[in-house]
C-alpha cells in the first residue's frame, strides 16, 4: 500500500513539475518545476526498486537513480548557467521576454 | 489498512497540495518554501517504509535546492529580510530531521534493520557530494553574478 502512495506521490510531483515547465515564465517557478521533476523521477525509481521482486530490478533501480542525479547535476549547473546570462547580460527577468531575441 | 497505510495517505495528498501551490503562488517566498515541503513530505514517505539512504539523499536534495532556489529568488526579486527569516525556520528543520534520522536506528533497535528493505548502492554517495558541491557553488556564483549585474541595470 505504502508503496504505490510513494508511487502516487512521485507522479502527482512528475505532473505538477511539467504543468510548471510549459506554463510559467518566473525563472524561480521554473527552478521549482525542475527540481519537483527530479525528486519526481527519483520516487518512480525507488519504487521500482522496492517493488522489484528480482536483483534485475534492483539493479535498474539503482542505475537509473544515479543516472538521474548525475543529469540532474549537469542539467541544474547548464540551467543556472543560462539564468545568469540572462539576468546579468541581457536583463531579462521574464522568461517571456526571451522571444524578442528572435529579432 | 494500517495506520502507517493511513499515514502515507494523508502525506500524499498533503505533499501533491504543496506541490500545486508552490506553482499557483504569487510569492516567490511562499512558493519555493511550498515546493521544499513537498519534496520533504516525500523524504519521510521513503523513512517510512524503512529506506533511510534514500530518504537522506532527498533530504540532501531539498536543503541544496533550497539553498540555489532561495539564493536566486532572493537576488532576484529583493525579498532578503524574509528570506532571512525563513532561512533561519527552515534550517532548524531540516536539522532537527538529520538528528532525528540518525538516531532513528538506536531508537527502533532491531526492528528497523528489518525494515530496511534494499538499502542503497554505495556509489550513490560520491554523485551526492558532486550535487552537493556544485549546487552550492552555483548558487554562490549565481548570487554573486546577479548582484553585479543588478547594479548595472537599476
Amino acid at each position: 500500500m505504502i508503496f504505490g502512495v510513494i508511487l502516487f506521490t512521485s507522479i502527482v510531483l512528475l505532473a505538477v513539475a511539467i504543468y510548471g515547465l510549459i506554463s510559467r515564465d518566473n525563472p524561480v517557478k521554473m527552478l521549482i518545476s525542475f527540481q519537483l521533476m527530479t525528486s519526481g523521477g527519483i520516487g518512480i525509481f525507488a519504487a521500482l526498486l522496492i517493488s522489484g521482486k528480482s536483483t534485475f530490478y534492483v539493479q535498474s533501480g539503482q542505475t537509473l537513480g544515479v543516472l538521474l542525479v548525475a543529469t540532474d547535476l549537469t542539467t541544474e549547473a547548464i540551467l543556472l548557467a543560462a539564468l545568469l546570462t540572462m539576468v546579468k547580460k541581457l536583463g531579462i527577468r521574464r522568461l517571456n521576454d526571451l522571444s524578442r531575441l528572435r529579432g | 489498512m494500517m495506520l502507517i497505510d493511513l499515514i502515507g495517505i494523508v502525506l500524499a495528498i498533503f505533499g501533491s497540495g504543496l506541490a500545486v501551490y508552490s506553482l499557483e503562488s504569487t510569492s516567490n517566498v511562499r512558493a519555493v518554501f511550498a515546493a521544499a515541503g513537498a519534496l520533504l513530505v516525500l523524504s519521510i514517505q521513503y523513512w517510512m517504509i524503512g529506506l533511510w539512504p534514500l530518504s537522506l539523499l532527498q533530504l540532501a536534495l531539498v536543503a541544496s535546492d533550497l539553498v540555489v532556489i532561495a539564493l536566486g529568488s532572493s537576488t532576484l526579486y529583493e525579498e532578503v529580510r524574509t528570506w532571512e527569516r525563513g532561512f533561519a525556520t527552515s534550517m532548524a528543520i531540516l536539522s532537527m530531521m538529520i538528528l532525528l534520522l540518525s538516531l532513528l536506528p538506536r531508537v527502533t533497535g532491531k526492528s528497523f534493520t528489518t525494515r530496511i528493505l534494499i538499502p542503497l548502492s554505495p556509489e550513490m554517495a560520491p554523485y551526492l557530494l558532486m550535487h552537493g558541491l556544485l549546487l552550492i557553488t552555483g548558487a554562490l556564483a549565481l548570487a554573486a553574478a546577479l548582484k553585479l549585474g543588478g547594479g548595472d541595470e537599476e
